[in-house]
């Protein structure tokens, strides 16, 4: 069903031997140590270079500006990214509602339902998928799903609410539903490769363990394969998570621009990074240090998503 | 198994299907494209002889057309190949093109609005944060500005039930009606206000004697899309310009007035401003990226309007624009003829640059005239004086710029402006060339006069 995957055995002893090597390779070393300290280096000067840029507006709206409410671009502000925060957290939930469930699914079917020899193409798929620049989807979701959304879609969600929360407002195709939506088939990739590759190390005899013990395959599926490969799982979901978080390009074309408190799915808006994308060029007043402002807030909330990521990986290592 | 073989091949064909619609998708969606591509040429700058250019998408029918052009009636000239350098122009946003110009990435930076213009209101300037700095570089009168094309801005919108049905009669909006739609205070398309000013989109009901019994407005009870830039842009800022001169009392920028977010409190206004009312839209509207992503979202949008270049419309899409209600009270369509005559009322006082650099009278919105289509602007080249002085690139660079732009400029069959007229754009008037040619003149490079030849 499965190949094993070779581990790497006996990693720090390889380690140990390579850092005592011969004084020859003293230059390589040095140069490997060089190449280290320069990446730490450039890390932190991107880091320090985005605070500089955005010190002015730090200093200027405060803790208002993960709080406000008004974003006044074009001028010195004021500048309050609470909706763009919210737009981003919305945008993100809605594609891992519809990715995180498919995904996980196609992942099993793409393992154990589709014939051996279907696998690789399904697996080349999921792949090309994933090898899709973003602004090309943002072009799918401008050319085919605003039409789509607002002519038949948006009236039907309207219709089961009765236009009430959250299917209220005007039903123009762009909104943050449309942004998640195309958010969602640009993660399922990630979602799909990364759990298949999760579930393929479940060890065999538990699966069959499971079989012979006269379990279905849905109970299999339920019972053994997801609760083994869960923190796995967890770990695709997250980084899945990142990139809808920091996706910038496809959600700028669907979502329609307009910053305001979002009041419905259908609401137009913009996410931390569409905004940053649509307004860069603006020269007036702040408006720039409050962008490098988005910046911050954007990279401290994808940093500690990877970090959560990362601990989830680590406990799986460690359990496995 | 047979079974799950023939649903996995469906899924398998499915997939292809949709990745073959997704390429269909990039094919028809090639002027969106280049709208889109933010940074591509603004890494050309690397390569220390090429001339930049880019700024205002408004210009960018104009620049597109006229740089090939240029390029083969020198190679002509000289016997010659064309001369090398004259990068592709970027339609980067009119902000943006006075900021490149500032920081050194252009050779040239277009806008709509001059750069150093300050809001009589406030007495702040629009480019505070660039133009003002001990440096040479944010010094204003180290640029010299310079006129190059006047186009008119038009309202294009989406309604295929009443373009079909009244296909001679575009839909009239004035002032007040376009100040109601962008501020949120009108939502439908049959709101009275523009069903009264519309008397020739009617359903009319006659009995058998032939006479009209009654006579309904025939515009659809479809919302209202207002479609604005949502990237900092000269052409809102000639549109709010018009919104001020024409309807100024109506087009009031208050918070709860209208659709106006109540959540979205007023800081220091700016108007009019590159920022499309500083961010004080009503919650239908649509944000977009440059001209062509505005004309693009209402080509996407049933019951959209949105304000953008003439030459969008007349070159690229299919859509009308609407016909406006000038200040004379007659009904104008949106053409060249009509932005001339808007542009001639304002000869008396021409634009003009003063000693420290600030252009002055360059705004020419809401003419008197009785055919005067009232939105409409001259678009800014904007070019460092001497580039030695202020490091933009060798004296070869300085005079291609200055020869292209004094080609660009000038009238006649084969001149730039004859350019111009092709691509939906007003040639310039007379006085205004003189302008043109006298900001030219003053390019020096390291304290000499370039030398036009």
């Amino acid at each position: 069903m499965q190949t094993k995957e070779p581990g790497i055995h006996g990693s720090s002893e390889v380690a140990e031997r390579v850092s005592h090597s011969a004084t020859s390779d003293r230059p390589y070393k040095i140069v490997l140590k060089g190449a280290a300290f320069f990446f730490g280096a450039v890390v932190l000067i991107f880091v320090w270079s985005v605070l500089h840029a955005a010190w002015p507006a730090l200093k200027q709206n405060g803790y208002h500006l993960i709080t406000g409410t008004a974003w006044v671009a074009g001028g010195n502000g004021p500048f309050g990214a609470f909706s763009l925060i919210l737009d981003t957290l919305i945008t993100t939930l809605i594609a891992l509602l519809i990715a995180v469930p498919i995904g996980i699914s196609s992942a099993l079917a793409l393992l154990f339902l589709v014939p051996p020899k279907f696998r690789t193409l399904g697996a080349s798929l999921v792949e090309l998928l994933a090898a899709v620049p973003s602004v090309v989807y943002g072009l799918w979701g401008l050319w085919y799903l605003t039409p789509w959304l607002s002519h038949t879609v948006q009236p039907f969600l309207a219709g089961i609410t009765g236009s009430n929360f959250p299917f209220n407002g005007p039903q123009e195709g762009f909104s943050l539903l449309l942004a998640g939506i195309v958010l969602s088939v640009m993660i399922l990739p990630t979602i799909v490769a990364i759990s298949r590759d999760v579930i393929s190390v479940v060890p065999v005899d538990l699966i069959e363990g499971g079989l012979s013990l006269g379990a279905t395959r849905s109970q299999v599926f339920t019972k053994v394969i997801l609760p083994t490969s869960k923190i796995g799982i967890m770990g695709a979901i997250v980084l899945g998570a990142g990139r809808a978080l920091g996706e910038t390009i496809a959600v700028a074309m669907v979502i329609g621009s307009n910053i305001q408190m979002p009041h419905s799915l259908f609401s137009t808006g913009g996410t931390l990074a569409s905004t940053i994308a649509t307004e860069f060029g603006d020269a007036s007043g702040n408006t720039g240090a409050a962008l490098a402002a988005l910046a911050l807030i954007l990279m401290v909330i994808t940093a500690s998503v990877n970090a959560f990521a990362r601990v989830l990986t680590n406990r799986a290592k460690a359990t496995a | 198994m047979k079974k799950t073989l023939r649903r996995n091949l469906g899924v398998a064909i499915a997939t292809i299907g949709l990745l073959s619609t997704m390429a269909v998708s990039v094919a028809n969606a090639a002027t969106l494209t280049g709208d889109l591509t933010f940074t591509s040429t603004d890494g050309l700058a690397a390569a220390a002889s090429s001339i930049n250019m880019g700024g205002s998408s408004f210009d960018e029918p104009f620049f597109n057309a006229a740089i090939p052009v240029y390029m083969s009636q020198a190679a002509k000239q000289s016997g010659s190949s064309a001369p090398t350098g004259l990068a592709l122009y970027s339609p980067t946003g009119s902000t943006t093109g006075k900021k490149n110009v500032v920081a050194g990435t252009y050779q040239v930076g277009a806008s709509d609005v001059p750069m150093g213009t300050v809001n009589q209101a406030t007495g702040t300037s629009l480019d505070s944060s660039i133009i003002t700095g001990a440096g040479a570089s944010t010094t204003l009168s180290n640029y010299v500005q310079i006129p190059v094309v006047l186009g008119g801005v038009g309202l294009m919108y989406n309604l295929p039930s009443v373009t079909k049905k009244f296909p001679k009669n575009p839909v009239i909006l004035n002032a007040a009606t376009l100040a109601g739609i962008y501020d949120g205070s009108i939502t439908s398309w049959n709101d009275k206000a523009i069903c009264s000013i519309n008397p020739k989109i009617v359903n009319v009901k006659k009995n058998k004697a032939g006479k009209v019994t009654s006579s309904t407005c025939a515009l659809p009870n479809t919302p209202v899309v207002p479609v604005f830039r949502a990237d900092g842009s000269g052409t809102s800022y000639i549109f709010m310009d018009y919104l001020k001169a024409a309807a100024s009392t109506s087009f009031a920028i208050t918070a709860g007035s209208g659709g106006i977010s109540t959540t979205k409190p007023i800081g220091t206004q700016v108007f009019p401003n590159t920022t499309f009312n500083q961010g004080q839209v009503p919650t239908a509207g649509l944000g977009a990226q440059k001209n062509a992503g505005v004309a693009g979202d209402v080509e996407q949008t049933v019951g959209a309007i949105g304000y953008v270049e003439y030459s969008y419309i007349l070159l690229q899409h299919t859509l009308p624009a609407a016909q406006l209600i000038n200040a004379a009270g007659k009904v104008v369509s949106l053409n060249a003829a009509n932005v001339a005559t808007d542009a001639a009322n304002f000869s008396a006082t021409p634009p003009s640059e003063g000693t420290d650099g600030v252009v002055s009278h360059f705004s020419i919105v809401n003419g008197l005239g009785a055919s005067a289509y009232p939105i409409a602007g001259y678009s800014w080249a904007i070019v460092p004086q001497d580039f030695k002085k202020l490091n933009a690139g060798s004296q070869a660079a300085e005079t291609l710029v200055a020869m292209f732009l004094d080609w660009a400029t000038q009238s006649g069959s084969t001149a730039g402006q004859n350019v111009a007229q092709q691509q939906g754009y007003v040639p310039l008037p007379s006085y205004v060339r003189t302008l043109a040619a006298s900001q030219i003149a003053q390019l020096t490079y390291n304290g000499t006069k370039i030398v036009l030849n």
